[in-house]
């Protein structure tokens, strides 16, 4: 999402060829490869972005817990929440490969789909 | 400067490491069971309270004292603070504190029982009698915070860092 959102790779795939493409230079992307435990927690600046400061954040295996600790730790320490958009990267992909067989069908879709979100993100913050 | 007692559940370790650096439990001499179980906070908290600090009060050098109740997500949500922190340019203003490190089994199983089990009855009991236990190991580590606290103020020379 950080990757689309920047646009280090496009918001929308027509075909599987091009999916694979995508996927491939994504892997080449910095944590295109997923973030190691140690990095769980962390907030990792991704890039500039003309109306945001972009970041990544893994949350682990109790993402509930861990998005109410930031929230909670954000306001003790006088950040703005306004200033933050938090978006659940795993809500729709989690809904969509619980299975396997419709995930593999709708790999271009799913994709879409979070290229949907982020260019909503986008206009948020324009707004 | 914020300091920040956590532990797993925020009813146990974290409260009287609290109580202790408030100076509303003593740092020295013997105290009973009943005094801990007498403690407000003690035994309190419930699952919907993990990830929210909670406010105990300012010690007289007005650093305000927070417990955190962080489940089993400890290494991540502290992480995440100091990360927080230091985007906010804070990091030099926060200092969390793991305090499950001067608990012993008596007290993880009081716990266990009391909020797990739902028996408090034994629980509660348990896991005051194991703080007792504990309280040398608890003065000590609020003792080491305080140490650096101090050194960590304005105008002091130099910083030592400790992980706790």
């Amino acid at each position: 999402m950080a990757a689309i959102h920047l646009g280090f790779l496009p918001s929308r795939v027509k075909t599987k060829a091009e999916l694979a493409q995508v996927l491939n230079t994504a892997a080449s992307i910095p944590w295109g490869q997923g973030c190691t435990k140690r990095e769980y927690g962390s907030l990792i600046f991704i890039g500039h972005h003309p109306q945001a400061e972009v970041y990544i954040m893994p949350v682990g295996k109790k993402p509930d817990l861990v998005l109410r600790t930031f929230t909670e730790a954000l306001t003790l320490l006088g950040g703005d929440p306004s200033n933050y958009r938090l978006i659940n990267c795993e809500t729709i992909f989690k809904k969509r490969t619980n299975n396997s067989f419709l995930a593999s069908r709708l790999s271009c879709e799913i994709y879409n789909i979070i290229g949907s979100i982020v260019t909503a993100v986008q206009k948020g913050l324009t707004e | 400067m914020i300091v920040i007692y956590h532990c797993y559940g925020r009813a146990h370790s974290s409260v009287i490491a609290a109580y202790l650096h408030l100076g509303k439990l003593p740092m020295q001499g013997p105290v009973t069971k009943e005094q801990i179980m007498a403690v407000p906070e003690f035994d309190l908290a419930e699952a919907s309270d993990w990830g929210r600090p909670y406010f105990m009060g300012r010690d007289p050098d007005a650093n305000e004292v927070f417990i955190l109740g962080l489940n089993s997500q400890t290494q991540i949500c502290s992480r995440l603070i100091y990360s927080l922190a230091g985007q906010l340019r804070m990091a030099d203003q926060i200092l969390l504190v793991n305090t499950l490190t001067a608990i012993g089994l008596l007290t993880r199983i009081g716990g266990f029982l009391s909020k797990q089990i739902r028996w408090k009855r034994l629980g509660k009991p348990l896991a005051a009698q194991g703080i007792v236990h504990s309280l040398p190991k608890l003065r000590r580590l609020v003792t080491a915070v305080k140490s650096q606290l101090q050194r960590e103020e304005p105008g002091a020379e130099e910083t030592v860092d400790y992980h706790y």
